[in-house]
């Protein structure tokens, strides 16, 4: 029996649905406050229903689905927005679809079919056992340690292995978390599941920047999208996804950018690079100059920073610098653009697609910058914070290593570091705050 | 050196000597043109975004330019020039490469040689890397053909010739060469990684290999410093010489099972003997790398194909003033 795309897989072909305006944008709708209410929803077709009713909850699914994509397709942070929910919805449809065969299915989709091979399939190809040859009952289960994260019980098939082709799956074969036997990665869906929720995250990205075009080029598209967009638009600007200094407990007129030491790692690089090369990739820009807004520069002192670090400006005067470039700075204060007050993106997003100085810069120059930092500290001290680092930046653990270095840095300790601006609180609370200096001797 | 390296010497050798086919045969016919090339021309001159239209006249320029040291580089998608610089171009291929140098092993030489000096005794460490990195790259990665060539001095170049790699992205290239990484920060920490449970063939490829080499050179002494008793540690030391195919379970059978004492040897036998690769040589897809067959400056040897790793020694390789008797 062949084995069909499951149907929560969103980037399956819909096929031929049809749907008329009002629906759909309603369809739309209910994705969305779906998300916003983090609530991660499976769909398959229960016994009970028939073909029509079930037709009908497909349609739903993937039309409100194909209308966020286009919704978000205009702007990069509404993009990264939706990529991040609908990736957490895969991840979750994927670890606790109850058919193995499906998962595979969809891996075949993500990797190419010729890229992916069930263990049977590669014994035969061959002539090995390669549960018996290399004597995997040795390796201890991990389905007992996942029950406790968070999808809990419903996760299955976490232990079952399967093979990909080794260079789709680099991250896997990076952190050794692969038994590799002629080319084919074998797999447990454990050690896996990180990379197939980044694949699919990177494919719906591409797919939704191609749609960006379709949106642009058809006028009455775009206002079927508008409702939802603005809508999507208002959300992003209601909900701090992000920690906003002022909230934190940082003086109000406190002038965190004049003090370069509170800067986490990917900022000081960014600002490192665009002081020695005088410009930066676009999202690069962005992270920097939301950082600095939440850092209190006010747009003026922002404005003046770029025209002094850019290579833009050659001969350029400031007033004609800020009539050129300076859209981008107004639309990072929310001056225009839909007037939101955008935050920094998280440490996640970072990572997916804009700086993360531990995912992004070589190690070895990770470990050379912090000995350079450090040289008049404890050598050994140092180097065992190099070689944590070092530890967890190969097993991807970037947060986590961001979180060792602030600890090295300061001595207090942040397991995983979440948010540019949660670090930069933190490290603010820890050298000018001394109420809770104080109370951290009591301690 | 024997004598001094003339311009008439480098030029008589690439008239008469250089083997164009088989260098050809590595490199590939298409795309020729669109080959970055790089030399180190007259007195230590480096010359690079250069290419040529055919093989007559990268010849011609090997022979008229007096090249000290010759390199070949990535395939673009026009031919790299002064106007057309491999900055601004756009990169399409290039071979998956590997360094191994005897000079990245000086923290842990214990033989008096370090920086290009090499004795019988230390170059086995770069011998047992190549050999390492050969079987992993075709038992694990399923890569059908490694050819190994000396670079001319103190290493080894290992090319990966299945053509699956010569598209391989940084991340890809990447994630190859952090597989193989066991040591990091290895010229100053040298912080040793644990070795995976899942990884079960390389795993199993470190014991029979890597401990191996560890244990024939290791005396009683050296093993009670891990925590190993007397009586173990006289037992392997006069052991190990006799196994003939020794394997991960002739090791889990000769050592003894308790994790700390394991996990002090594994990371002693990776520090002193694991191969140390030149990262940026592989990551670097822009990089250019010695030519094979070409000649260099420093030693006058030639940089030849190596038949069998195991019984390579520098000194073999003849020096381009051999090939002209
Ligand atoms: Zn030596």
């Amino acid at each position: 029996m062949s084995i069909e795309i499951p149907d929560w897989y969103v980037l399956k072909d819909p096929g031929e649905i049809s749907v008329d305006v009002d629906n759909w944008n309603r369809f739309a709708d209910t994705r969305l406050q779906r998300f916003i209410d983090e609530d991660l929803w499976s769909i398959s077709k229960p016994s009970w229903m028939d073909d029509d009713e079930w037709y009908l909850t497909k349609v739903e699914e993937m039309g409100g689905h194909l209308l966020l994509r286009l919704a978000v397709s205009k702007d990069p942070r509404l993009t990264s927005w939706l990529v991040e929910v609908e990736g957490d919805l895969f991840e979750f449809r994927f670890v606790s679809s109850p058919s193995f065969d499906q998962k595979i299915k969809v891996l075949e989709e993500l990797y190419e079919k010729e890229n992916v091979k069930t263990i049977q399939e590669i014994d035969k190809l061959f002539k090995i056992n390669i549960y018996k040859h290399f004597n995997l009952a040795d390796v201890p289960f991990k389905s007992s340690r996942y029950s406790k994260s968070k999808f809990g019980s419903l996760v299955k098939d976490l232990d079952r292995r399967i093979a990909v082709k080794f260079h789709k799956i680099p991250s896997v074969v990076s952190a050794k978390k692969v038994l590799l036997f002629n080319g084919w990665g074998i797999v447990r869906l454990a050690d896996i599941r990180l990379a197939v929720k980044r694949e699919f995250e990177k494919q719906l990205k591409i797919i939704i920047e191609k749609s960006k075009d379709l949106v642009e080029a058809n006028k009455s598209l775009d206002n079927t999208v508008k409702p939802i967009r603005d809508k999507i638009t208002e959300i992003a600007r209601k909900t701090k996804l992000s920690s906003d200094l002022s909230t934190l407990g940082i003086g109000e007129g406190e002038e965190i950018f004049s003090k370069p030491e509170l800067f986490p790692p990917c900022i000081l690089e960014l600002l490192g690079i665009l002081r020695s090369k005088g410009h930066l990739s676009h999202v690069e820009n962005w992270q920097l100059g939301t950082f600095l807004k939440k850092a209190g520069m006010t747009i003026e002192d922002q404005q003046r920073f770029w025209y002094n670090n850019s290579v833009d400006n050659v001969g350029m005067s400031f007033d004609e610098f800020v009539r050129r470039v300076g859209y981008q700075i107004k639309h990072i204060y929310g001056e225009v653009g839909g007037g939101i007050d955008y935050s920094p993106p998280s440490c996640k997003t970072c990572i997916n697609g804009y700086f993360c100085y531990w995912a992004h810069k070589k190690l070895e120059d990770i470990s050379e910058d912090i000995k350079t930092l450090m040289k008049d500290r404890d050598q050994k001290v140092v180097d065992r914070a190099i070689e944590d680092i070092s530890r967890l930046i190969i097993n991807q653990r970037f947060q986590e290593a961001c979180g060792r270095y602030f600890r090295l840095l300061t001595g207090w300790q942040i397991r995983r570091v979440l948010h540019m601006l949660s670090y930069t609180t933190k490290a603010y609370k820890r050298f000018y705050t001394k109420k809770d200096q104080k109370k951290d001797k009591e301690k | 050196m024997n004598e001094k390296l003339t311009d008439e010497i480098l030029a008589k050798y690439y008239v008469e000597k250089f083997p164009m086919d088989y260098f050809m045969s590595f490199v590939g016919l298409s795309n020729f043109q669109n080959r970055e090339f790089g030399f180190v021309v007259g007195d230590n001159r480096f010359v690079r975004n250069i290419s040529f239209s055919n093989t007559d006249k990268l010849k011609d320029f090997m022979v008229q330019n007096s090249v000290q040291h010759a390199y070949v580089g990535a395939v673009y998608d026009k031919p790299p020039s002064r106007e057309n610089p491999i900055q601004r171009i756009k990169w399409k291929a290039r071979e998956f490469i590997y360094d191994i140098d005897i000079d990245e092993y000086d923290l842990v030489r214990t033989c008096g040689c370090h920086g290009d000096v090499y004795c019988k005794d230390c170059w086995s460490l770069v011998q047992e890397a190549a050999s390492f990195i050969d079987k992993t790259m075709k038992e694990d990665f399923g890569f059908k053909e490694v050819i190994w060539f000396f670079s001319g001095r103190r290493g080894v170049h290992g090319w990966v010739m299945d053509k699956i790699t010569h598209d391989f992205d940084q991340a890809q290239r990447v994630a190859i060469l952090n597989y193989l990484t066991f040591i990091h920060d290895e010229k100053r920490s040298q912080s040793i990684e644990e070795i995976p449970n899942e990884a079960k063939p390389l795993r199993n490829r470190i014991y029979a290999l890597v401990a191996k080499a560890y244990l024939d050179r290791a005396t009683p002494e050296s093993l009670k410093e891990l925590g190993i008793s007397t009586r173990k540690a006289n037992e392997i030391v006069a052991r190990i010489k006799t196994f003939e195919n020794f394997d991960h379970n002739d090791y889990n059978i000769l050592i003894p099972n308790d994790t700390i004492i394991r996990r002090k040897l594994s990371s002693e036998f990776i520090l002193q003997r694991y191969p140390r690769i030149d990262r940026k040589v592989t990551m670097d897809t822009r990089r250019v790398s010695r030519m094979p067959y070409s000649i260099h400056g420093k030693t006058g040897q030639i940089a030849i194909v190596i038949k069998d790793i195991d019984n390579f020694y520098p000194d073999s390789a003849p020096t381009v003033w051999d090939t002209m008797m």
